[in-house]
């Protein structure tokens, strides 16, 4: 592996652990905050970053819940994503870069970008009825606005996955070639 | 398998060791391993060509087609 390379999986390795520790400190703020505001409704004011929902929550409790739950999901849902490229990481070996465990992980990510592809889309149509029946949803949007990017990751990292799967094949059959 | 490898049995014939066989057409021990235990995919040529040419001995020799019954 050349010094560059080698330069630049550190960097994006030091990058992937920042990304994960701050989706983490989010997820972690959202669950806290989601059970604080069960003793004290005035936490629905600003629950993370000024995520204000204490309009929701007066006029419909349930859609505050499950608008908060779904928020929950999507953001340990991209920290869980995080994760695994940090796995992917410490995983790889570039001189034999295809291994039963990386390909794993691999498709594992493109499932769950797909997951929160998926999830993001429910919300936003969920969020969108809501709002069409007079309730008032503040700045919430931009939890699930990159939702389509998500599709599409998914779909990329799918061929991928399967790419690596064929590359798997390939080394294991070199690598019992006499 | 239905290819089978009959490396050993001509390594008995030829009365050659595997240590010796693998010095004399410069593979790897555990290539030759491999090769003898059936868990290869594929041989180079090359590679044929020098048990062959070792053990003195044609490709037929070492390799088997038996069908899968």
């Amino acid at each position: 592996m050349s010094a560059k390379t080698e330069t630049i999986f550190k960097i994006l390795k030091v990058f992937s652990w920042i990304v994960f520790i701050g989706l983490s400190i989010k997820a972690g703020a959202l669950i806290f905050n989601y059970i604080f505001a069960w003793f004290n409704p005035a936490a629905t004011h600003n629950l993370y970053d000024g995520l204000d929902l204490s309009a929701l929550y007066q006029s419909n409790e349930i859609y505050y819940q499950s608008i908060l739950s779904l928020l929950i999901i999507l953001s340990i849902s991209k920290a869980h994503v995080f994760y695994l490229i940090i796995q992917i990481q410490s995983k790889l070996n570039l001189v034999k870069p295809f291994s039963e465990g990386v390909s794993e992980l691999i498709l594992k990510i493109s499932y769950s970008t797909f997951f929160i592809g998926i999830l993001g889309w429910f919300t936003r149509e969920f969020s969108r009825w809501l709002e069409k029946r007079g309730y008032e949803l503040g700045s919430v949007g931009g939890y699930w606005e990159d939702y389509q990017a998500f599709f599409m990751m998914a779909g990329i990292i799918f061929i991928i996955a399967q790419i690596f799967k064929k590359g798997l094949e390939l080394q294991n059959e070199n690598d019992l070639t006499v | 398998m239905p290819i089978i490898v009959n490396l050993d049995v001509m390594m008995a014939k030829r009365k050659m060791s595997l240590n010796e066989l693998s010095e004399k057409v410069d593979i790897t021990l555990s290539n030759l391993s491999i090769l003898k235990t059936g868990k290869a995919k594929a041989i180079r040529f090359s590679t044929l060509e020098s048990i062959c040419s070792a053990l003195d001995c044609q490709p037929g020799d070492i390799l088997e087609f038996r069908t899968e019954e």
